[in-house]
């Protein structure tokens, strides 16, 4: 086992030079790119050679690509030349651009490594690189590679820094969570642990991936997982799969991909935008994990899924919720290789007291999935956030999680990583967790979610999850948008108050204002017994998301306070 | 079929109508498509869509560099034309 990602591929490389180690469908379809693993050792080490002579180790280099074989030739080049990466989407829009801009001034790199094409359109908002930290560009595109100059530096360990992983927060509240690659490969192995336990029938284990790079699930089962198991990669762009959500299950049959990664919205779409003829043209009988993680993974979701992909050959047993987070490089739990979801009924008021009881499937239960046990070699705990007491299995409480694959901070965040990071538990001193912010219960050994803590609206003493109260909002009236809706609470007057923002429709009738709020007031008053001291209307597209598209309740509470809504009237 | 400005036009006013419930005739061809309730996957989507009918490539943000239906229906219809 390696402790370091260098020694892993290099390993590998002397094994199977000639293998493909990467395809890249550059247009979601017939146009292929390959880089064998060979080919990537030679372009990598020739590249860190360039950046070893004018970089000093530990400096940070922003890789800013697509995905493409320039942005994983740069990001080994910087892991050979001991650079810490700092792994970026290219702007495509101004607020894309700005997290870029508070990207560059929280990590202060050195340099930025890119394309010719992105470059000239970065030179395009030159206005806005004023008061920025001084680096270079380089366009990797228009290096020659020179076979003989090669650099791997040779002082790398467990314990050097490799990655700065952004997470997905909104502009300028986004947090770099610096990973060693001791973390790497850490949460690497146990994947592959868990690939191995119960390898796939018939057919070479491989991978496909079109979730972007620079995100912490893409870079590990697209980029990673192939080198540790020493077995190809299929790629393609975001872009790519959201023009025709087809492609990815193309790409699945016609490589015989067994892994791939999506979060829980890929799989909707896919169910809502793949027509019948396409479904006749699929085989994905090899696809023995389909993994669904990174956001909450929905049963709605996974039987729509099952009813429409099972006459391709899909094996229900291959649906693989998954739950992690970037401050453990990725992964924290998952189930095995061909085992069911695990899906239950619990009784939402039972819940709202922080307690688990089962029943049968009714209007006051809700559906939760469980997301897996945990496979590190370390440990999952619930804890009562209040008093660092652990709970008991069956009560909920914040998940604290403690393993090699957590990263030591944040970087250059001293406050928010001691908030984090080493939390000591009642009874268990010697130890350090990390406080994941997300709410759930262990029953029967496998992990549920039940919300994120900074959300939970506490009124009286007793809990509300937003995700409920907003269900019953968005479904209260039809110009309502679904998914466009803030459920949060804000202090007034010495007392936690209930606001709704909810989206409406651009053809909403606005005579009917008066009557919307009522309706949102009234059943809100029914389901969760609860008097909503607010309700806004606010127009379609203005409620504040982050850039994976999660509703941002504590944003948006602010822009309640300051009244900066966008109302609807 | 023969792919004519006009039928490029009229697939692209059905298409805007389904996506948001704005009854077709209601559809403005020279409004933004940021001034719909269009958000970033509908509008990738959309471009998918339109490769489709065309039966030729496209780029993915091809609805945020010609941002309304007039704008974006003469662009592909001269990129049509130059297949």
């Amino acid at each position: 086992m390696k402790t370091n990602l260098v020694d892993m591929l290099l390993s590998q490389v002397d094994k199977t030079p000639d293998k493909i180690l990467y395809n890249i469908l550059v247009d979601g379809e017939d146009n292929v790119e390959t880089l064998t693993y060979s080919e990537l050792k030679i372009k990598a080490s020739n590249l860190a050679n360039k950046l070893q002579q004018d970089y000093t180790k530990g400096s940070r280099a922003i890789v800013l690509f697509d995905t493409s074989s320039d942005f994983i030739v740069s990001l080994w080049a910087c892991l050979f030349a001991e650079l810490i990466a700092v792994p970026v989407n290219p702007p495509l829009d101004f607020k894309q651009l700005q997290r870029l801009l508070s990207i560059i001034k929280d990590s202060e790199p050195s340099l930025i490594l890119s394309n010719s094409e992105i470059i000239s359109k970065m030179a395009f908002f030159q206005s806005y690189l004023t008061n920025l930290p001084v680096f270079d560009k380089i366009a990797v595109d228009a290096i020659e590679y020179d076979q003989d100059s090669n650099y791997y530096s040779d002082t790398i360990n467990e314990n050097t820094n490799a990655i700065i992983q952004y997470t997905s927060g909104s502009v300028g509240l986004s947090k770099g969570v610096l990973l060693n690659h001791q973390n790497l490969t850490d949460n690497l192995y146990m994947l592959k642990d868990i690939l191995d336990e119960i390898p796939p029938k018939n057919v070479e284990e491989s991978f496909m991936c079109w979730l972007p790079l620079y995100h912490d699930m893409g870079l590990m089962s697209g980029v990673f997982l192939a080198v540790g198991s020493g077995t190809f990669s299929t790629l393609m762009s975001p872009l790519m799969f959201l023009q025709k959500p087809y492609r990815w299950l193309k790409a699945l049959s016609k490589y015989k991909s067994t892994v791939s990664a999506a979060p829980n919205f890929a799989y909707e779409l896919c169910v809502k935008r793949i027509t019948d003829e396409q479904i006749k043209t699929l085989d994905l009988s090899h696809w023995s994990i389909a993994l669904n993680g990174a956001e909450s993974v929905r049963s709605e979701t996974i039987n729509k899924f099952i009813d429409k992909f099972s006459e391709c050959g899909f094996d229900k047993g291959a649906l693989f919720p998954a739950y992690g987070l970037a401050e453990s490089v990725v992964f924290v739990t998952a189930n095995s290789r061909y085992s069911l979801p695990v899906i239950i009924n619990v009784n939402k008021e039972e819940l709202e007291e922080n307690r688990v009881v089962e029943e049968a499937k009714s209007p006051n239960t809700i559906t939760l999935v469980g997301v897996g046990h945990t496979r590190l070699d370390g440990e999952v705990i619930i804890v009562n956030p209040n008093t660092n007491i652990q709970l008991k299995n069956q009560q909920v409480g914040e998940i604290y999680i403690s393993s090699k694959s957590i990263a030591s901070k944040y970087w250059n965040k001293e406050k928010e990583s001691q908030e984090t990071f080493n939390i000591k538990v009642d009874g268990q001193e010697n130890k350090g967790y990390l406080k994941s912010g997300d709410l759930g219960f262990i029953k029967n050994g496998q992990l549920f979610i039940t919300g994120r803590i900074k959300d939970l609206i506490i009124l009286r003493g007793r809990n509300y999850y937003p995700q409920h109260i907003e269900y019953t909002s968005e479904n209260a009236h039809t110009a309502f948008r679904v998914g466009s809706v803030a459920a949060f609470s804000v202090d007034i007057d010495n007392e936690e108050r209930l606001i709704i923002i909810q989206e409406v429709k651009n053809e909403g009738n606005k005579s009917e204002i008066e009557s919307m709020i009522n309706l949102i007031k009234t059943q809100v008053l029914e389901t969760h017994g609860v008097t909503v001291y607010d309700i806004c209307l606010i127009n379609a597209g203005t409620l504040h998301k982050t850039s994976s598209g999660k509703v941002q309740r504590k944003y948006c509470s602010k822009k309640y306070l300051s009244k900066e809504l966008n109302i609807w009237k | 079929m023969e792919v004519t400005e006009n039928k490029i036009r009229e697939w692209l006013i059905i298409k805007i109508s389904e996506l948001t419930g704005i009854d077709k005739d209601k559809v403005g061809i020279d409004k933004s498509f940021s001034e719909y309730d269009l958000d970033s996957v509908s509008s990738i989507g959309l471009s998918g869509d339109l490769e489709s009918f065309l039966s030729m490539k496209l780029n993915p943000m091809v609805l945020f560099e010609h941002h309304t239906i007039n704008k974006l229906t003469k662009y592909l219809f001269e990129k049509y034309s130059l297949r």
